[in-house]
């Protein structure tokens, strides 16, 4: 087996791999974590629907407890989540949340406004409440990705860094034989594309076309280590709609404007990671000002000691966005051995070792605890053929 | 090679640099800071004045703590990226008062 990405779903892929017994390789063309994985907020984030995303983070959130739990090597802040309200408009939405989630078996709460102050007192005094998910978390993606790749490596698969993969060699039948790569080729029955942003150039290399994987911009800061104003990590109610709402599509012809909602992350080592904006504008990664500064001002509406705070550093990172929200995963229907693991929007993550436990279920012919079947990569190929 | 790595990685074929005219080996693509701390090089120069050790601190470009001479000029040895051949100085070479 092949994994395309050095990624964190590359490194959780071929982790769980390797767990299942397979003979499995890395091949990354840049460094682990260079790219996406690099550039995020590491967080860990139940997702309140659909019901199959409910169920996949969660599942998803609990293989990161076990796998933190059983080789550590890197920081988890159990930190839990509240999902802020800023006026009665939002009381609706909160009552919302709680529902669906406790509908589905997720243990939460609402908090008042008063709950909220005690639970968080540096945030702003006029908020009329919270969503509480108690099982939310931030990991540290960096120390995740190489805790993944020391126990993959140790459990026999390889990793080759500075290493591309060009092209795919199929057998008479037209399933995968070698992986083209700009170090030779590698033989194999089984290639995972797990290239993120970049999954389309490598199913465009394999001769597929491009599945439809989208970068979605985001902007963010970091401050410096000291004591936190806050504790928890914690998104405002709007985040639903910039996260999981449909704002811009990334081949309108308009330029984007973006979006951008709260989102505050407090590391293990004492900084506050500030985000986020959401924006189509291509593979561009320069910083630029505008969201960022929106981003900022309205952290600090919910924040106000967030001025007391000395930003040290601003960067942007490239969400790889699919139209439904959700990561394809699985087989490609027409190219027996080709998977995909990718589209995982800014639930890399969060979501990373549900999606490499259920590729290596495939891979060995096994069930998964869950029907997962709406995942499929399928679908990014309908949406090709349909335009 | 291995030494401050992660073991087991297959990497690109390491390249000669050099350090005060010591050749050492590193990755092409990565950070001469990087390059030299997986050789456990953590003392990279003096502070001019009182002549403390320096090194990397921030590893993101901020801190500057981490100043080399190639070029001839001081860069941040963290956000310059490794040359096969590159010569680089420690910085400052003279010890001021």
């Amino acid at each position: 087996m092949v994994v395309i990405g050095g990624g964190i779903v590359g490194c959780a892929t071929l982790y769980f791999l390797a767990r299942a017994g397979l003979r499995a390789l890395m091949v990354e063309r840049d460094g682990v974590a260079g790219g996406t994985s690099g550039a995020c907020m590491g967080h860990l984030m139940m997702m309140p629907g659909p019901e199959l995303m409910f169920r996949f983070s969660t599942h998803s959130l609990e293989l990161w407890r076990r796998f933190h739990a059983d080789l550590g090597g890197f920081d988890l802040r159990a930190c839990g989540c509240l999902w802020l309200g800023e006026s009665t408009e939002d009381e609706a939405v909160l009552e919302d949340l709680l529902r669906t989630v406790q509908g589905l078996g997720g243990t939460s709460e609402l908090l008042d406004a008063k709950s909220l102050h005690k639970k968080e007192p540096g945030l702003a005094r006029d908020l009329i409440g919270a969503f509480y998910y108690p099982g939310d978390g931030v990991v540290f993606p960096m120390q995740a990705c190489s805790a993944l790749l020391r126990e993959a490596l140790r459990l026999g698969a390889e990793v080759r860094t500075g290493c591309s993969a060009v092209g795919l060699q199929r057998d008479g039948s037209g399933a995968v034989r070698a992986l083209l790569t700009d170090q030779g080729d590698i033989s194999t029955a089984a290639v995972v594309n797990c290239a993120g942003v970049w999954a389309p150039d490598q199913t465009e290399a394999a001769g597929l076309g491009r599945v439809p994987i989208f970068p979605r911009r985001g902007d963010l800061a970091i401050t410096m280590p000291r004591d936190l104003p806050v504790s928890h990590q914690m998104v405002e109610v709007a985040y639903l709609r910039t996260a999981t709402g449909k704002v811009a599509d990334p081949e309108d012809e308009n330029p984007d404007p973006g979006a951008f909602a709260l989102n505050l992350q407090p590391q293990t080592n004492g900084t506050l990671l500030v985000g986020s904006s959401r924006q189509f504008c291509g593979m561009d990664r320069a910083v630029r000002p505008g969201l960022l500064q929106q981003s900022l001002a309205r952290a600090q509406r919910f924040v106000p000691r967030l001025g007391d705070l000395q930003l040290v550093r601003s960067w942007a990172g490239l969400r790889p966005y699919t139209r439904d929200k959700m990561p394809m995963v699985g087989a490609v229907p027409g190219l027996p051995g080709y998977y995909l693991n990718a589209g995982h929007e800014g639930l890399g993550i969060t979501l990373c070792m549900a999606s490499a436990e259920l590729i290596a279920t495939q891979l060995r012919g096994q069930e998964f605890c869950m029907d997962a079947s709406a995942l499929g990569a399928d679908r990014a190929f309908s949406e090709m053929q349909h335009g | 090679m291995a030494e401050g790595r992660l073991p087991g990685v297959t990497r690109p074929e390491a390249v000669t640099i050099y350090l005060d005219g010591e050749a050492l080996q590193a990755v092409p693509g990565e950070m001469v800071a990087f390059a030299l701390w997986a050789q456990g090089r953590r003392q990279l120069r003096r502070s001019a004045r009182v002549l403390e050790g320096r090194g990397m601190l921030c590893a993101m470009g901020i801190c500057y703590e981490c100043l080399v001479e190639y070029g001839g000029r001081a860069q941040r040895a963290c956000m310059l990226p490794v040359v096969a051949g590159m010569e680089l100085r420690s910085w400052p070479q003279e010890e001021r008062q």
